[in-house]
């Protein structure tokens, strides 16, 4: 690439700039949670600050006296110093397309990010075993149940899940309070009052995303939808399925709820 | 399914920007303050030592791919023996710190840093000797005069005449400009890449997927065509290979991982503005067979 007019170093530099401002609002919004793992953070941040450094540079070019960058690929690579006129407007064409790519995600990252939709779930499989990824994580493996009550948030959900999936006697009885999304994966034998209880689980961003969750049973008459948000209240029961025992949450309560701000669980 | 497909490409961009800004880096720093003559040194002259050797020079030496072919070329040209040359311009994109990184993180559950370091070494070394045994007159491989559009897609190298002495803040400025070309070069395909890899997520079906990566054949087959055209930058590459994780088996995102580096699209471009055809056809089907052969071992053992 090169040499490089005003209007395309006002250009490049714009779209690096573009890029430092949306990643630092990300990072300060809380909107880096919708995309990427928790560990990518930092780096995102730093890659704002970079951005922000290339595109002070072109801009110090823009200004500059001379009125262009010359790159090397004008001294002389290969020896050949080629302007017909063709090269010339292919040339710019190719540089007009770079720019555009560059530009798209930019004008994605007006919207203001929500996170993955439930019902992307059905693609992304159901994991019902994240044992091994505890194990790397180097997680406690304990459920911490108060007056046989365990309210589940962000950092137990995955060990729940395992728990009723894997060891369910230890937590026969215990009443549960969970947010998920009702899910019916196709490839389970599942009634019109059982659902999964679900969650995205991301080991590195949303593109990696499976979905983590365990059985409950709705109450009869319920009026939600698969793939709505909803808060329940119920008990842990012993279920048998596909010839396992599994357990099982009665729902005794539950309400629709919104979306939360941070849905994504993180391992 | 239009927020998901937003979402998830935005994700892979926002995930591996990091990378290939470290790697352009890198890349700029080589280009402009090492020259060919100090690799060329550090690679041993008896004959089968430099073919174990050179697939290790990106530890020191982290060139992406996109400015390997030149620097092949012109190590060469300057007496480098062939084999040991095209040895370096297959392992050196993949094995480097900035690539090993960027691997473990996209992999944090799975030793795919591992399968694609050892990988590449493997595949690395055997054309190398294949070459060493066959191919080893330069006159086989390049052409007399390289083609300027396909070779000069962009500034790469040091020029051979030697720069005016700059001062530090002149450097920088050089650095930086620098990195800021490569990224426009190499980032372009990754925003093609994570897009792609973002609409195959959000619109294929999931048993279509799981049925095509779960076959051996069918999925190191698909990762390879995947890799070859996506022809994103060894830097970034595992995190769109990670967003398949869940459906292909890991011999196949080994595959991707491999044979992206090796050759794509682009770098097929430029091996033939640099090189014989005829050399570029024996290199491409040398590649595609290795890298195959391995990962489908690779898939039967593991």
């Amino acid at each position: 690439m090169g040499p490089y007019s005003k209007t395309e170093q006002l250009v490049r530099s714009s779209i690096f700039f573009g890029y430092s401002y949306w990643l630092f609002l990300l990072y300060a919004t809380g909107g880096l949670n919708y995309f990427v793992h928790t560990r990518f953070h930092n780096l995102a941040l730093v890659t704002a600050s970079v951005m922000l450094l290339l595109a002070l540079t072109q801009l110090a070019g823009f200004f500059s006296v001379n009125t262009a960058l010359v790159s090397a690929h004008e001294a002389g690579c290969c020896g050949q110093i080629n302007d017909k006129t063709s090269h010339k407007g292919r040339q710019a064409a190719k540089k007009a397309l770079t720019y555009l790519v560059f530009i798209i995600p930019l004008l994605f990252g007006i919207i203001p990010p929500s996170g993955l939709d439930p019902a992307l779930a059905e693609k992304k499989g159901l994991e019902v075993d994240i044992g091994y990824l505890q194990e790397t994580a180097g997680e406690a493996r304990t459920l911490e149940i108060d007056n046989n009550f365990l309210e589940v948030d962000n950092h137990n959900y995955t060990l729940l899940a395992e728990g009723l999936w894997g060891n369910p006697h230890d937590l026969e009885g215990v009443e549960i309070k969970a947010l998920g999304f009702l899910y019916q994966p196709s490839w389970y034998d599942l009634s019109a009052e059982q659902f999964i209880l679900g969650r995205y689980l991301i080991t590195c961003c949303a593109a990696d995303a499976l979905v983590n969750g365990f059985l409950i049973v709705m109450p009869v008459g319920y009026t939600a939808n698969e793939f709505d948000w909803v808060q329940i209240k119920g008990t842990v029961i012993l279920a048998g399925y596909q010839g396992e025992v599994v357990g099982a949450v009665i729902v005794e309560v539950y309400e629709v709820a919104d979306p939360p701000s941070d849905p994504y669980l993180f391992y | 399914m239009l927020n998901n497909l937003i979402t998830i490409f935005l994700s892979i961009i926002i995930e591996a920007l990091p990378f290939v800004l470290i790697g352009v880096f890198a890349s700029s720093l080589i280009h402009l303050f090492i020259s060919e003559e100090l690799i060329s040194r550090i690679i041993p002259k008896q004959r089968f030592a430099r073919l174990l050797i050179a697939p290790l020079l990106g530890i020191l030496f982290p060139i992406c791919e996109c400015g390997i072919v030149l620097v092949v070329r012109r190590l060469i040209q300057k007496g480098v023996p062939p084999s040991a040359a095209i040895t370096f311009m297959l392992a050196v994109p993949i094995i480097n710190p900035v690539v090993a990184a960027s691997t473990h993180m996209a992999f944090p559950h799975i030793p795919m840093l591992y399968y694609r370091m050892i990988g590449a070494f493997i595949i690395a070394v055997l054309i190398g000797l294949i070459i060493e045994l066959f191919f080893n007159r330069p006159d086989q491989y390049l052409r007399e005069t390289p083609q300027h559009d396909d070779c000069c897609d962009r500034h790469l190298l040091q020029i051979e005449t030697k720069p005016k002495k700059k001062s530090y803040l002149q450097n920088a400025m050089e650095l930086i400009t620098h990195a800021g070309d490569d990224l426009f070069v190499m980032g372009k395909y990754l925003i093609m890449g994570s897009f792609l890899a973002a609409l195959i997520q959000s619109a294929v079906s999931r048993e279509l997927l799981v049925s095509i990566g779960q076959g051996e054949t069918s999925s190191i087959a698909v990762m390879m065509l995947l890799a070859y055209g996506l022809s994103i930058c060894s830097e970034a590459d595992a995190f769109v290979a990670s967003s398949f994780s869940l459906t292909f088996i890991p011999a196949s995102l080994t595959a991707f991982l491999l044979y992206g580096p090796m050759t794509d699209i682009k770098n097929t471009l430029m091996m033939l503005g640099c090189f014989k055809a005829k050399f570029v056809a024996i290199w491409l089907a040398l590649i595609t067979v290795s890298v195959f052969l391995l990962t489908y071992l690779m898939a039967i053992l593991l």
